[in-house]
């Protein structure tokens, strides 16, 4: 029943790199803005939860919301105070993808600073376990489970038929015409990026919970989550997720026959291996090529 | 006075670096996220060459140009072809891995540890001595590296890839092969970053993976995006600026662990001030159109 096993990791693993890709995927698609910040705003949901549940000792629902919410409005801040000012001086699309590595490296800078570079644990002792036939799950895989099958059937359900979601999904399709069809964008903006970075804050509690928090954790799985985004397609956001699910399921069967320190190699094949052979990922879409 | 030896020694290995960066992200538009990794690749290649297999410094040093330019090439080919966002995300990926590697292929790179005993370049049995001496050796590659740099700026070239960078399609419909262009401009600045990694081995005879993660790629933008493009002055201002200015800390008295985080945020910064109020660099000329 190894087998199981694995399916049972690799479909956690995988359910968090998803979040993490559709998150920067509905912003990507939305506002063209590759967000490589978003690793950084991933980071500091990580030190929230940290924060609110260790040290003012909150119970830990209410610190996984408080850190949500305060993460969407960092992301947000991130459009209104870099991205928006880059925008409205016309900057080449060039300018914001400098401007988010600025902005990474900065927040990552900030968090060491503030919080060292030790990762810091969420809770003391190991997860409680339970055993279903041969199978091994504890309570953060429940979990895990649980909040992926509200979160993806809300999202898709926000926006197939929300005013907002529709939007989003005109933005991302046609941008000029969104406009001239009524579309708030400036509004549309901050929303998509308290959307993006509120899904990332999701991935990030539940993470931290598991291994904690440290500086540099939202680069590597930021990586992670881009290739996800390429490997399912983009602009397409259930190939994004379906990406992320995939990756994690690679991960668990590249930790049988390698080693953990390996795993960045691993995913950097995968991306190689789809960008050689089917660039427009899993399910078809188009090629973007935005940037020359 | 040798203090002063030091940093000059730095910011002649930093303006390859930042001269060869230019090339790929000023003139062509190639925004590399892996040019530190070009740099580590370098440096690994070089001392594993003279210290484990004692070959001599020319033909490490030769070898290690051809290597960056030949792992550029075989990075360039499936990415540059798709061009944008994909060649973006594949070089952050090659940046991080190259790390990895590094630090986890222990029984040729010693991981972590780093590798020592390095020798310096020799004739015969005459070997550059330290101080003047290195910094002299590093300023004859520098200039030799700028010299391609400016005949190629005075060369016809220079239009074809700036036609590249603002409208490859126009460039496409003047007969300009783009991707083949675009690879062959990555491969020469993969391999004149692996120059400066050769001669940073050959400074301290040491070296460890910690000098070529993603911090000094951060670093290296700042310093390109400060010196702005065109021109070689942009190339050397930028490392000038960015090695004499934390130095400044050290008189201050910062705390020595949180100085580098310190620095750190402070690059990332500049870069976000300046894509805002001066995308043209600090000293570039007119309007800088990066990428």
């Amino acid at each position: 029943m190894l087998f199981l096993q694995f399916l049972v990791n690799g479909l956690t693993t995988g359910a968090l790199y998803a979040l993490m890709a559709v998150g920067f995927a509905i912003i990507y698609n939305g506002t063209r803005i590759l967000h490589l910040a978003h690793g950084a705003v991933f980071t500091f949901a990580g030190y929230m939860m940290y924060l609110c549940s260790v040290v003012l000792g909150l119970s830990v629902v209410v610190a996984f919301l408080l850190s949500v919410a305060a993460t969407a409005v960092v992301g947000a801040l991130c459009e209104i105070l870099v991205y928006r000012p880059l925008r409205r001086a016309g900057s080449r699309p060039t300018a914001d993808l400098v401007a988010s590595i600025g902005l990474l490296t900065l927040l990552e800078a900030l968090f060491a600073l503030v919080f060292t570079t030790d990762t810091k644990t969420l809770h003391e002792g190991s997860l409680s376990t339970y055993e279903v036939g041969d199978i091994i799950v504890t309570n953060l895989h429940l979990i895990i489970l649980a909040v992926a099958a509200i979160v993806f059937p809300c999202l898709q359900l926000f926006l197939a038929y929300s005013k907002y979601g529709r939007a989003m999904r005109a933005l991302a399709d046609n941008p000029a015409l969104a406009g001239v069809l009524g579309v708030d964008t400036r509004k549309l903006y901050v929303l998509i990026f308290l959307l993006g970075s509120a899904l990332a804050a999701v991935a990030a509690c539940l993470i931290s919970y598991d291994v904690g928090v440290r500086p540099q954790m939202g680069v590597s799985i930021m990586f992670i989550a881009l290739v996800a985004v390429i490997v399912g397609g983009i602009g397409y956001l259930p190939g994004a997720a379906a990406g992320g699910i995939l990756l994690g399921l690679l991960e668990q069967v590249g930790l049988w026959y390698l080693s953990a320190r390996w795993e960045d190699v691993v995913v950097f094949v995968v991306l190689l291996v789809f960008l050689i052979l089917r660039p427009q990922g899993m399910f078809g879409g188009r090629i973007i090529t935005r940037r020359a | 006075m040798d203090y002063a030896l030091h940093l000059l020694t730095l910011i002649c290995i930093f303006a390859v670096l930042s001269v060869s960066l230019d090339l790929l992200i000023g003139h062509t538009g190639i925004l590399s996220f892996a040019h530190a990794a070009f740099y580590g690749i370098g440096a690994y290649a070089t001392a594993i060459l003279t210290v484990t297999y004692g070959w001599g410094w020319l033909p490490a040093m030769m070898f290690a140009f051809v290597l960056g330019a030949a792992l550029a090439i075989a990075i360039g080919i499936p990415t540059l072809r798709l061009g944008g966002d994909y060649f973006i995300l594949a070089l952050f990926g090659f940046q991080s891995i190259v790390i990895s590697i590094i630090l986890n292929w222990e029984s040729l790179t010693n991981g972590p540890f780093g590798i020592r005993g390095i020798p310096r370049p020799s004739v015969g049995e005459w070997s550059v001595p330290s101080g003047v001496g290195i910094l002299a050796f590093c300023c004859v590659v520098a200039l030799l590296v700028f010299e391609v740099h400016r005949r190629f700026n005075r060369s016809p070239m220079r239009a074809v890839l700036h036609a590249i960078r603002d409208d490859d399609t126009v460039a496409q419909s003047l007969g300009i092969n783009v991707v083949r262009t675009r690879i062959v401009v990555f491969a020469i600045g993969g391999g004149f970053a692996a120059i400066a990694g050769a001669l940073l081995a050959f400074y301290f005879r040491f070296i460890d993976p910690t000098s070529f993660n993603f911090n000094t790629m951060i670093l290296l933008w700042a310093m390109v995006f400060i010196g702005g493009s065109q021109r070689l002055l942009g190339a050397i201002v930028g490392p000038a600026i960015l090695i004499v200015f934390p130095e400044l800390f050290r008189f201050l008295g910062v705390n020595g662990t949180s100085i580098a985080y310190v620095q750190q945020g402070l690059y990332g910064l500049l870069l976000i001030l300046l894509m805002m109020f001066r995308p043209q660099g600090l000293i570039g000329t007119g309007k800088r159109s990066a990428g």
